[in-house]
């Protein structure tokens, strides 16, 4: 894997690790600088280590899903390139026909003239040392002796002369296999033909083209490469000379494919590829009748591959944000509570003389010794967690791909891994030891009370006016700083990138971060120079002589530093909660308005859901922290806002993932829009986002509701105080259990928090999963057949209860019913569009007779006008040959779900939304054949649900009655029977399938119960998903880890009181069931959260079009998927919890009570 | 002296630090008549603490027997031990010991429902007995909003709240100024008189002790001398 989000990995490590290095080295300025502090920090690791035990869990799990996230895509890439080395062996390029040329020939073959050009022109070539020819049918191949038949078998022919230059055959001890030793009727079988059919050396395998018959006696079994699979076949290739092959198909002087190897070995040729590539298109330009396309490349092979690997890495790294976002909020926590404990022991510190800035380096030397040993940790554990990953995944790889995975993972990756975990913590360990340090001397030491922080002292419009200004220049001050740091790592980036070679971004970054870094420079060093100099009153004439030097070399510099010093103090004195506020608002608006509205500018922005959305949340809370400066009761004040933020997330929102209900709801539901409207300005524009939405709605949505929930954690335990009060035995219990999270608004808060977004995460992933599994793979997706039956191209049959009558089998027994379906694949393009060729694009036309028409259950989602009703929209295409359905995959290109056949950009050019919310006309289409040339017109008068495609490929098409394909394409190109049993069970479908499929043994046909296909791909579907879910799951150790932390931390912090509650008359066992029952609330409230939120944001999702692609989902709950995953959780907290209950229950009272 | 209702005979205490043996206690024999309100006085690390702790069955003694209202201590286990204690015994400390996030009243009401009176019985008995110390006014405040004086008030209505036979009061004036301790030691004993309750109150203040039936005086894990004040 070379890449991640579009950036190269090289580049992504580079900067981590250059962050690493400023981290490291700002610990070892302060540990040569303060020696003592670091050795404050350090120290107080080793007091307790049950607790020392569970901040390094919370601190390592970032780093884990990280690094599980890098090396399962590692192993994904690397299994899977692996297979395209394994496979194309010493092939470097497939030549075949160009489809361009499809309408000047009648075949579509190239020819040995055009080989022997070839040949002449590179022979010679050092780069290439093999060129080679192919014939390469699919055809239905037969073991006659044990009556076992595989339809889609590769029948390939090899040149002996040419082909051992590539290695393509092996035995299966690995060693080479001379293709000299082919002649006359005699075949290699490729391993998974062996398998299929049950044969090996010596054993006879006949195979049928336009039903005659050709038999060959096996040689021996080789292994499946590109050369013996064809790749074209699922079902395994027999591998025979060219010229037999020739023979038997007919093909004299005409060649599929033909082959060519760069020089050199299997995995060294890449670097050559391009220059290779670029002769030989050079070459095949060059020949007027050659009419041939490099169609493969197994350098474009391996890319993909390393892309795959790439989107697996993405897709763990978004499913793992929960789970990160919690790890971050479980650091930021620990180190509060750290602090809390610390509290006199700081206060005193600072009454004795130590700074600010000292507490905070002791504390980042404690985090970061932490840090960097759990990062490490947790980077190892992120490799096994990856390990039973690929387990899980290996297993659905085979199933699916026929291929298995190993394990692997590189050191870029694990570096990066690494890197990101120390540079996340140390960003959250900051920003805490700076927030910690910024106590109040005697409140500390006398542990009282924090004041209000939002409450305005001078509420006036002046004073609230420069708290802003003076919260805008720390901003400015701060995007100076990120600048000054971003213009270090691109100089030294760009230094060490020039080692790579790419001089003109080496040059570029050199020149920007070196300008960059000047100014930062200047302004650092200016502000210091100015300060040290003119606000010490130590002016005498060296330091007017400096002045003036300095003045000298950077005037202009001098000035505006001086003046950001100036401001920098007063910004200093004026800055509070009421300024922030303002900023809040104000960006909020803003955001708010760049996305709805727009700038040309920015334009990134316009109709962007996350930064909607955003900027919508921001200023809601903004608005709530200035009513509480301006004295309105906090509680209140963030209740309301906190409840409209719920509010806004759970109804149907104005972004496309919710969008468009309003016509069903009747008001407004976006609040801005309905706004608008009402005030008659100009509304927003429609909003829309992707798959960052579901982490932007779980955090927000989640953050308000604890907000709700923690402000009237009163309200809410009510029921639990009173229910208390009927158990009497553990009713005192019950109280202390509620009085101390209620009081400790802040970590309980936070707790909730963390617990609240990974459940939320893992019910709306379970949730929509199984929806879509039940809509897309349930039995109503098999279009009311039963069984499917492809048709072999090279034995067409015109008519398949003839066929299996003839063939001995009576039909009337177990089929009810048989509808045909052929396809062809013209060209196709919107009538509307402008006629021009470019606007023409591949797409499939499947042609259906009466039968399939009578029994078909495909039901319509888009109606054209006077076409109101499923039976409308079919009836009138059994008599109309003009008329056309399609599926669901063409209305718009989409990033949900589905999206169809990538190879094709025909689209109607009208959204789901479009025809969801207005009538239409239908839609003419014109078709063109691309053999011929003609064209002819249809209408698309309905538009099938997207469901009709999940299993079966050839129901992604322009659907139009038999009659117009007979009248314009001679019949079609390939066939296909959809047959309805006379009996319902699949017993019976997969029996008759089976039926079908042996008696038409020569014909290669293939037949197969379409249920037992859901079934399949169900069974696959799921086991990605619960792949996914138990990724995301791992989040939940988090809220458990801060479950824990928290309980240890308040055995600790409690004490005396234990003491005190044992001294009153609490036993041990109701102390230990008070901690047991805090723990429980706090879990349980933080489950309730994520579920009740997690379930409205689904619902809501899957009530939306937009985000279903049009298909109507019955909502239901998986109640008992959700039990095991949430019973496991509440599980896990409650024995993390038993620990610390038990450590509470064993204080000893008269020692607690001792001390204070 | 009225009949004992509590007698120690020989108590040692011994604190095994892993390194050092601390001897706290070194064969302490005491009686305490019922009604009566005994001092215990001596210098910082004296064992007065231990002594108050032990005899208490806070903590278990390392010899000798604790015997309070016909009872050895040291037969009970655990279990039976705090039940007793919720019971039959009331305390007061030196800090409180309040816990921060409950009220006055949810404070005082804590032994009540611990011992299994209904709630709303424990809400009543809880706000009579903060009435009765001269709280009132302040039931729905939690620690933090509350004076010294009056936490410590909260601090005794919580330990007679149960009507105790026993109050251990450790130090109970020690965090405080010498005018709200003379009003609390005129709280204590009134309740004292009124009640009938024995006292056990371990101090430093010659004031304090002077208030009380008999000083006890320790010195080096032993009982020095007594001094009977009142007859």
């Amino acid at each position: 894997m070379d890449s991640l989000f579009g950036i190269p990995l090289t580049s992504i490590l580079v900067a981590l690790l250059l962050a690493l290095g400023a981290i490291l080295g700002v610990l070892g300025v302060i540990a040569l600088r303060h020696p003592l502090l670091v050795r404050m920090g350090l120290r107080n690791i080793g007091r307790r280590k049950a607790q020392t035990s569970l901040i390094v869990i919370g601190l390592m799990l970032s780093t884990l899903i990280i690094s599980a996230a890098f090396a399962t895509g590692d192993t994904v890439g690397y299994s899977i390139t692996n297979e395209v080395y394994d496979s194309f062996e010493e092939v470097d390029f497939i030549i075949g026909f160009d489809d361009e040329f499809a309408a000047e020939r009648d075949d579509r073959y190239l020819t040995d003239d055009f080989l022997a050009s070839l040949t002449a022109e590179f022979g010679d070539d050092p780069d290439i040392d093999g060129i080679s020819g192919l014939v390469v049918e699919v055809l239905p191949a037969l073991n006659a002796d044990r009556r076992l038949a595989e339809p889609v078998a590769g029948f390939i022919g090899v040149d002996p002369s040419s082909i051992d230059t590539f290695n393509g055959l092996k035995s299966l001890d690995g060693e080479l296999i001379s293709a000299s030793t082919l002649g006359g009727m005699r075949a290699y079988a490729s391993q998974d033909l062996a398998e299929q059919l049950d044969i090996s050396a010596g054993d006879t395998v006949q195979i049928f083209h336009s039903g005659r018959p050709a038999a060959f006696e096996v040689i021996d079994v080789v292994q499946d490469t590109s050369l013996t699979e064809a790749q074209f076949g699922g079902g395994g290739g027999l591998i025979t000379s060219l010229d037999v092959a020739r023979e038997v198909a007919g093909l004299e002087g005409q060649l599929s494919a033909i082959a060519v190897s760069i020089t050199g070995g299997v995995r060294d040729t890449l670097d050559r590829s391009d220059a290779v590539e670029g002769r030989l298109e050079a070459f095949i330009d060059e020949q007027p009748d050659g009419h041939a396309d490099i169609i493969f490349t197994k350098k474009q092979l391996v890319g993909l591959a390393e892309i795959i690997g790439s989107i697996f890495v993405t897709f763990f790294l978004i499913f793992g944000l929960f789970a990160i976002a919690s790890g971050i909020l479980l650091i930021f926590m620990i180190f509060v509570m750290l602090a809390a404990e610390r509290r006199s022991e700081m206060g005193m510190a600072r009454a004795v003389g130590m700074q600010r800035l000292h507490l905070t380096e002791t504390f980042l030397a404690e985090g970061m010794a932490y840090n960097v040993g759990s990062a490490a940790v947790g980077a190892l554990l992120g490799l096994g967690v990856a390990f039973i990953l690929v387990l899980v995944l290996g297993q659905i790889f085979s199933d699916a791909f026929g291929f298995g995975i190993t394990f692997h993972f590189n050191w870029q990756g694990f570096l990066i891994a690494y890197s990101l975990g120390v540079v996340l913590t140390f960003g959250t360990v900051a920003f805490s030891s700076f927030r910690i340090a910024n106590l109040n001397i005697v409140r500390a030491i006398r542990d009282l009370p924090e004041p209000q922080p939002l409450a305005g002292a001078d509420r006036s419009v002046g004073a609230l006016f420069q708290s802003a200004a003076g919260a805008l220049w720390l901003v400015g001050w701060l995007v100076a700083l990120v600048v000054a740091g971003a213009a270090t790592l691109a100089i030294t980036a760009s230094v060490i990138g020039a080692a790579f070679g790419d001089l003109p971004t080496v040059l570029s970054g050199l020149f920007g971060g070196a300008a960059l870094m000047a100014v930062s420079t200047l302004m650092f060093f200016g502000a210091r120079t100015v300060r040290r100099g003119a606000f010490r009153n130590q002016w005498n004439w060296r330091h007017w002589l400096l002045w003036a030097v300095w003045l000298l070399v950077f005037n202009v510099v001098a000035g505006v530093v001086w003046l950001l010093q100036l401001s920098r103090d007063w910004a200093g004195r004026h800055r509070n909660a009421g300024g922030w506020a303002v900023i809040m608002v104000i960006l909020g608006a803003l955001l708010v308005w760049l996305s709805g509205w727009g700038l040309d500018a920015l334009s990134g922005l316009q109709g962007q859901a996350f930064s909607y959305t955003s900027g919508f949340n921001l200023a809601v809370l903004g608005v709530a922290m200035l009513a509480v400066y301006f004295g309105l009761n906090q509680r209140l004040a963030f209740s309301a806002a906190g409840l409209g933020l719920v509010w806004y997330w759970i109804l149907p929102l104005p972004f496309s993932l919710f969008t468009h209900l309003e016509s069903v709801v009747g008001r407004d539901l976006d609040p801005v829009d309905g706004l608008t409207r009402i005030l008659g300005l100009p509304r927003p524009m429609h909003i829309e986002g992707n798959v960052e939405m579901f982490f932007v709605s779980g955090i927000a949505v989640t953050s308000a509701a604890v907000i709700v929930i923690i402000l009237n954690a009163e309200l809410a335990l009510a029921p639990v105080r009173w229910l208390g009060g009927l158990l009497g035995g553990i009713a005192p219990a019950i109280k202390t259990a509620i009085a101390y999270p209620v009081a400790a608004k802040f970590r309980t808060g936070m707790t909730l928090a963390m617990f609240g977004i990974v459940v939320f995460s893992v019910v709306v992933m379970a949730t929509l999963n199984s929806n879509f599994t039940q809509a897309f793979l349930s039995e109503s997706a098999n279009g009311g057949f039963d069984v499917a039956v492809d048709v072999n191209p090279n034995n067409r049959i015109p008519d398949l209860r003839e066929a299996l009558q003839d063939a001995g089998y009576d039909p009337d027994t177990t089929i009810a019913g048989v509808g045909r379906l052929v396809s062809v694949f013209p060209q196709v393009r919107r009538s509307a569009d402008p006629d021009i060729p470019e606007a023409y694009d591949p797409y499939r036309l499947a042609a259906v007779d009466d039968e399939f028409i009578d029994f078909q259950r495909l039901p319509v989602e888009h109606h054209a006008v006077g076409y109101d009703t499923d039976e409308a929209v079919w009836e009138a295409m059994r008599t109309d040959p003009t008329l056309a359905v399609i599926d669901a995959s063409r209305l718009q290109p989409t990033d949900n779900f589905g999206g169809g056949p990538e190879t094709s950009d025909f689209y109607l050019g009208v959204s789901d939304h479009d025809l969801r919310h207005s009538s239409w006309d239908p839609i003419a289409i014109t078709v063109r054949d691309p053999s011929t040339g003609l064209t002819t017109e249809l209408k698309v008068i309905g538009v099938l649900e997207p469901q009709v495609t999940a299993v079966i490929p050839t129901f992604f098409a322009i659907f139009t009655h038999a009659s117009a394909v007979e009248e314009h394409f001679e019949g079609g190109d390939l066939e296909e029977y959809f047959v309805v049993t006379t009996a319902t069970t699949d017993e019976a479908a997969v029996e008759t399938a089976r039926d079908i499929e042996s008696t038409l043994l020569e014909l290669g046909v293939q037949a197969n119960s379409i249920d037992k296909l859901i079934d399949d791909q169900a069974s696959q579907s799921r086991s990605f998903q619960y792949l996914f879910e138990g990724f995301m799951a791992l989040g939940l150790i988090v809220g458990i880890a801060a479950l824990g932390v928290i309980a240890f931390r308040t055995v600790v912090e409690r004490r005396q009181q234990i003491g005190m509650l044992r001294a009153i008359g609490y036993s041990r066992r109701l102390v230990a069931v008070s901690y047991f029952l805090e723990s429980s609330f706090i879990a349980l409230a933080g489950i309730g959260i994520g579920v009740v939120l997690g379930l409205a944001i689904s619902h809501n999702l899957l009530a939306s079009p937009e985000f279903t692609g049009g298909t109507d989902i019955d909502f239901q709950v998986p109640w008992a998927r959700l039990a095991v995953i949430l019973a496991g959780a509440y599980g896990a907290s409650a024995l993390m919890t038993l620990l610390p209950a038990r450590a509470a229950s064993r204080v000893a009272v008269a020692e607690a009570l001792r001390y204070e | 002296m009225s009949e004992a209702i509590i007698e120690l005979n020989s108590l040692v205490k011994t604190y095994d630090t892993g390194e050092v043996q601390v001897q706290a206690l070194r064969g302490v024999d005491l009686s305490v008549g019922r009604g009566e309100m005994v001092a215990i006085m001596g210098p910082s690390g004296c064992g007065k603490t231990t002594l108050l702790n032990t005899a208490s069955g806070l903590d278990d003694p390392t010899e000798g027997s604790i015997t309070i209202e016909g009872t050895d201590l040291g037969s009970l286990d655990d279990n039976t031990k705090t039940s007793y204690r919720a019971t039959r015994m009331g305390f007061i400390f030196q800090f409180y010991n309040l816990l921060p996030v409950l009220s006055a009243v949810e404070n005082v009401e804590l032994p009540l429902l611990v011992s299994g009176t209904p709630p709303a019985e424990a809400r009543r008995l809880a706000l009579a007995q903060l009435d009765r110390v001269g709280l009132g006014e302040w039931t729905e405040h939690r620690p933090g909003q509350l004076s010294g004086g009056q936490r410590q008030r909260v601090t005794i209505a919580r330990a007679l709240v149960n009507d105790p036979t026993i109050v251990w009061a450790d130090e109970p004036t020690g965090d405080l100024d010498s005018v709200t301790a003379n009003q609390i030691m005129d709280l204590l004993t009134g309740l004292n008189r009124e009640q009938d309750q024995t006292f056990v109150i371990v101090t430093h203040g010659r004031e304090i002790a002077d208030r009380c039936h008999r000083i006890v005086h320790m010195r080096d894990g032993l009982i020095e001398s007594e001094e009977q004040l009142v007859g």
